[in-house]
């Protein structure tokens, strides 16, 4: 019996062209825009700018001199220095922090602490950067012992490993930083799976379409129907964006699902909130089904517009300014947990952006089942 | 008892949708209900299908009260709706065997119940069509067979024949006196009264969501004045002799609108020919000639005042 409904949705939903474009063709189209596109830059040091920092020098020994001149000779490239450093004393820097006017302090004492505000990729390579020196501290101490002379030759050999952390992620993958806007397409493609929950939430409602009436005088249950409907609707979104993922992986050769379990986890995860989306859109509102579609459609482009997709820097300004935001914002949600994976090497992060994820889910299933699982309705 | 409506109203805010309508649907026949657009029909059949919340009264089926979960009621009834309700994406055999499904759960009885199904509304050929490469007609035939497969007691046809050729509504036509030989109860809505004349054991005729009238087509007819219409093609008619004409026997009713002389009688014999012999002892000319016994339109004219398609 199920299995009857399930199969029957399955076959109605996957011969639905206009859903099919959105949730597949769309993303590959788009996917395909982008590649052609950027090109080959993807170079990261193109996309980042100078990192302002406040430093705290609370110990001065020559090794916090060599601190200080590895600092300023880190760049992203010729032109573009790593860091702005602005020396300050502790309560300065601090104050520079919470006013978001630098990204992060750097306490210089008996080990090197760290002051953020907020989390982002800055904060990320200062976190990199100062790990790295402390890390390296010892052998600058043994050459001074040993033989000064050379200093300046570690030094140099020490910058160029800061460097080329430029091109390498906590993940150990290497970041293409085109990546970015990859992470938002798929979030994007995610989220268009609104369109197949629409189109779930019409068919089961007697007062908006005539199928949804017939379907309701059946003896069938009702949460049978709207269960099998919304399995059907996952399954298939899950396919597209997994249909796209693979299309991005092996045709444009994007560098993603290096972690494939973890990965098909969150595309599991931004299916589901996808559809339910559109289920809760279709479920509470009482407009048009053209005006539904085009609400959901608005929605799911707001949400990848503030997610990165159109100029990838929002998503770290708006993580600046309201952080709320990119906590609410599905899009961001799921591109940042493609990036706790191969960026931030983060699972902790991951696993909240999840955890957000699918109670967001359940919140937007539990108010469409609220809306749609009357009986009898006051007027059809 | 099949379906017993009680007493049963039903308001969109101040409009009264159904004003104490009462209804009783007895086994095996093929129950019409008649009335205009806007009468409250759809709004009946969707009270009696739990569909529809309603402010007072009480609705039985198979001598249950009917709610959203008589699933077991559910099972024996068969619903054709007013719009076609099938799905744009599945093939007939798909669809057929969809709706099919919500009631019958066993994979073998199905596929016989679909496969009787198509034949009885001849879509043998259109199988694997999808339903817009269908046309209106046979759309309307795919419409029914989807509600129909799971030989349901009870069939509920709201308006099947809108926007449907003759042909096809012929078809139509007998298809439900077919279903209604073979055991199902057929309760049938329509504002075609030539429709309910033809197929319907007995009618209810209801206006503003009140029952007006319920009875076999006889007994409608019975229940009016007017036992016969007659109509005489004149042209330059006297209009002095019209008190003449109304003073005929069992004449009641006389009027002329410049071509046409219609005359409504009650009972009685050769009302024709009297009317005949008097236009030729007055030396007038008649054209065509016509007479009518009463029709449904009469009895809903003559009980609301207007014409059953105003």
């Amino acid at each position: 019996m199920f299995g009857h409904l399930y199969k029957y949705r399955l076959l109605g939903l996957v011969r639905r062209k206009e859903l099919i474009f959105w949730a597949l063709i769309f993303p590959v189209i788009l996917g395909t825009l982008f590649k052609a596109g950027f090109g080959s830059s993807s170079s990261i040091a193109e996309e980042f700018s100078t990192i302002p920092v406040a430093l705290t020098i609370e110990q001065e020994d020559t090794l916090s001199t060599t601190f200080i001149d590895t600092l300023e000779a880190a760049s992203f490239n010729e032109d573009t220095p790593m860091f702005s450093i602005t020396t300050v004393s502790n309560a300065e820097g601090s104050d520079l922090v919470k006013a978001g006017t630098v990204d992060g302090q750097i306490i210089y004492g008996d080990t090197i602490s760290l002051v953020f505000s907020s989390s982002g990729l800055n904060q990320s390579i200062i976190k990199i950067f100062t790990d790295t020196f402390q890390q390296n501290s010892s052998v600058y101490m043994e050459v001074m012992t040993t033989d000064p002379s050379k200093l300046s030759e570690v030094m140099s050999v020490m910058s160029s490993d800061i460097s080329y952390l430029q091109e390498v992620s906590l993940g150990g993958e290497k970041v293409d930083s085109m990546l970015q806007y990859f992470y938002a397409l798929i979030a994007m493609a995610c989220l268009y799976g609104s369109f197949l929950g629409l189109q779930n939430a019409e068919d089961i409602q007697a007062n908006i379409t005539a199928l949804g009436a017939r379907r309701h005088i059946t003896p069938t249950h009702h949460m049978k129907l709207i269960v099998a409907d919304l399995l059907a609707a996952f399954t298939v979104h899950f396919t597209n964006v997994l249909l796209v993922c693979a299309y991005l992986r092996f045709i444009l050769k994007i560098q993603i699902g290096s972690q494939p379990v973890y990965f098909l986890l969150v595309c599991l995860l931004g299916s589901i909130i996808g559809v339910t989306l559109g289920l809760f859109i279709g479920s509470v509102s009482r407009r048009s089904p053209g005006l539904k579609v085009a609400l959901s459609l608005g929605i799911s482009m707001v949400f990848s517009m503030l997610g990165g997709l159109m100029f990838s820097q929002l998503k770290y300004i708006i993580e600046q300014k309201a952080p709320i935001v990119n906590r609410i914002n599905p899009v961001a949600l799921v591109s940042d947990a493609f990036f706790s994976l191969t960026v931030y090497d983060d699972y902790q992060r991951y696993a909240s952006n999840l955890i957000i994820l699918g109670s967001m889910a359940l919140l937007l299933t539990v108010g469409s089942f609220f809306a749609i699982r009357r009986g009898r309705y006051a007027s059809l | 008892m099949v379906v017993k409506v009680n007493n049963l109203v039903k308001r969109y805010k101040e409009l009264v949708a159904l004003d104490h309508m009462n209804l009783e649907v007895e086994e095996g026949e093929i129950f019409g209900l008649l009335g205009p657009n806007g009468s409250g029909k759809t709004t009946a059949i969707n009270c009696i299908l739990a569909l529809l919340e309603y402010d007072k009264g009480s609705i039985e089926v198979f001598g249950k009260e009917m709610n959203p979960n008589t699933y077991e009621s559910k099972k024996q009834i068969g619903v054709v709706m007013q719009n076609v309700a099938v799905f744009e994406e599945l093939t007939v055999y798909e669809n057929i065997d969809y709706f099919c499904g919500l009631y019958i759960y066993d994979k073998e009885e199905r596929r016989q119940c679909v496969k009787d199904a198509i034949a009885f509304v001849g879509l043998e050929d259109y199988v694997k069509f999808l339903p817009k490469k269908l046309s209106g007609g046979l759309l309307r035939r795919l419409n029914i067979a989807c509600g129909i497969a799971h030989k349901p007691k009870l069939i509920i046809l709201d308006e099947p024949t809108v926007a449907v050729d003759p042909q096809s509504r012929n078809s139509i036509l007998e298809g439900i006196q077919k279903l209604n030989k073979n055991g199902a109860t057929i309760i049938y809505t329509s504002h075609y009264m030539e429709e309910v004349e033809q197929i319907c054991t007995r009618i209810a005729i209801i206006d503003k969501g009140k029952n007006l009238a319920l009875g076999t087509k006889e007994e409608l007819k019975s229940m009016i004045k007017t036992a016969e219409t007659i109509q005489l093609e004149i042209l330059d008619f006297p209009e002095a002799l019209l008190p003449g004409v109304r003073e005929l026997p069992h004449v009641f009713k006389a009027s002329y609108d410049g071509k046409k002389l219609t005359l409504h009688c009650s009972k009685g014999k050769h009302n024709l020919i009297r009317v005949l012999d008097y236009m030729k002892a007055n030396e007038v000319s008649v054209g065509r000639v016509y007479t009518e016994l009463p029709t449904l339109n009469d009895v809903f004219l003559e009980i609301t005042g207007k014409e059953l398609r105003d």
